[in-house]
């Protein structure tokens, strides 16, 4: 399963981004699982600075800006393709 | 009553924002959304975090502030991502506090609300103010911080800034600063033509030398900031017009009048506990200067406003532990109120 995390600590644009995420993920019709972290502890442990970060099965795939839902839906499509 | 209020809220979104929204919000939104999107921060951080003595890193870490254009909120990621990255707590508090205290946005906004001399003296309270709370916060967790052991980071260099982009925003720069500064004190469409000549070199050069692309995320990076500051803006000046009608004067002469250490306390202490969206403190300050407060503890106030706030505080508490929290905010309530005052008595006078 395709895992989308997104790092935000609750701003405006780390929701705007959980909304493209969300939406990326409908159009794709794949099963992801999609993990909203806020907290800056664990932002912090995992070496986030410039929120939103977006990462796609553990790979950082934009930070610091809020990609569109058609970027993101390549992104899983990539990731969910069968090697 | 009540309607007196609306209508002074209504002036003042009149006096504060429509009058400033093509020669300076513009300008001010295109150029933080240019930052954002042209000066690398893979740079930035590199230079943070690698940093080998300390007087460059707190040097670094107060310079890269002022372009940081953040609320407090995106800034304790970014302080605390650094800090456990390796820099020191000194260069990592002085990015928390310098980002919302001192950015460009509101200093700009400083300056056309409150005029140029307020600005500066802002920004530089607001730096040595930074070295203080680093050398504080050095000093108070040195066990520590000898204890951390700092991964020395040595690699490549990266660019913080391609040629290209430094000029695209020097000219962005110039459209904000020229019709404010150089037209002063002029008729209003004497402004909007200075900004609407500069804006458009700004633009011919953007569309010569850039690709579609960084174009289309510079203005979407803009829009962010419109998106997210105007509203907050709107109505925190609309809640400063109806608190200005709504204060009886004697009291803000009272508690805020002169240039004495308990005003400067008193409003580094108002500041520091209230939440203020990023350029809302320039026409709060602006108001309360109308009303009788001192100059000094104006300057307290447009710092430690944006600079601090009780959320902020728990926050910061949550992040890097209560006892650095409670040092940080003791050492920023001092120095804010001994500011305000050295500055009302020697400088702002």
């Amino acid at each position: 399963m395709i895992q989308v995390e997104v790092f935000g600590p609750g701003c405006q644009r780390c929701k705007a981004t959980l909304e493209a995420v969300e939406q990326a993920v409908a159009a794709t019709g794949l099963r992801v699982a999609v993990v909203h972290v806020s907290d800056p502890v664990e932002m912090a442990r995992q070496r986030v600075l410039f929120t939103p970060v977006v990462r796609v099965n553990g790979e950082t795939k934009s930070t610091g800006r809020v990609p569109t839902p058609a970027e993101i839906a390549a992104w899983i499509a990539t990731a969910g393709a069968p090697s | 009553m009540l309607a007196d209020f609306l209508l002074a809220g209504l002036r003042a979104l009149q006096d504060y924002v429509v009058l400033h929204v093509v020669t300076c919000l513009v300008p001010a939104f295109l150029l933080a959304g240019g930052i954002v999107t042209f000066v690398s921060k893979e740079a930035l951080v590199s230079r943070l975090g690698a940093a080998a003595s300390r007087p460059a890193s707190f040097a670094t870490a107060a310079g890269a502030s002022v372009f940081l254009a953040a609320c407090s909120c995106t800034v304790i990621p970014v302080a605390s991502g650094l800090y456990y990255g390796g820099a020191g707590v000194g260069a990592a508090f002085i990015l928390l506090w310098v980002a919302p205290a001192a950015n460009l946005l509101s200093l700009v906004y400083t300056g056309t609300v409150l005029g140029a001399g307020m600005a500066w003296v802002r920004v530089l309270t607001a730096l040595a103010m930074a070295l203080a709370v680093g050398t504080v916060m050095t000093a108070a967790f040195r066990r520590e911080e000898t204890a951390r052991a700092l991964p020395a980071r040595q690699g490549a260099r990266a660019r913080l800034l391609s040629g290209t982009d430094a000029g695209l925003l020097g000219l962005v720069a110039v459209s904000l600063l020229a019709p404010n500064y150089l037209v002063g004190q002029g008729p209003y469409a004497h402004k909007v033509a200075v900004w609407a000549a500069t804006s458009a070199l700004a633009a011919g050069f953007a569309v010569w030398r850039k690709p579609r692309d960084e174009l289309a995320r510079w203005l979407q990076e803009t829009w962010w900031f419109v998106r997210i500051i105007v509203p907050l803006l709107l109505a925190g000046v609309f809640i400063v017009g109806v608190i200005g009608a709504a204060l009886p004067r004697e009291w803000i002469a009272t508690y805020l009048g002169g240039s004495g250490l308990r005003p400067s306390f008193l409003a580094t202490l108002l500041g520091s506990v209230s939440y203020f969206a990023t350029m809302t403190e320039a026409p709060f300050v602006h108001t309360l200067l109308g009303l009788g407060m001192g100059k000094g503890p104006a300057l307290a106030l447009l710092l430690a406003g944006p600079g601090l706030s009780l959320p902020n505080w728990l926050a910061i508490a949550r992040v890097f532990g209560p006892r650095k929290a409670a040092v940080y905010v003791a050492t920023i309530i001092v120095l804010g109120t001994l500011g305000g005052w050295l500055a009302g008595t020697f400088i702002l006078r």
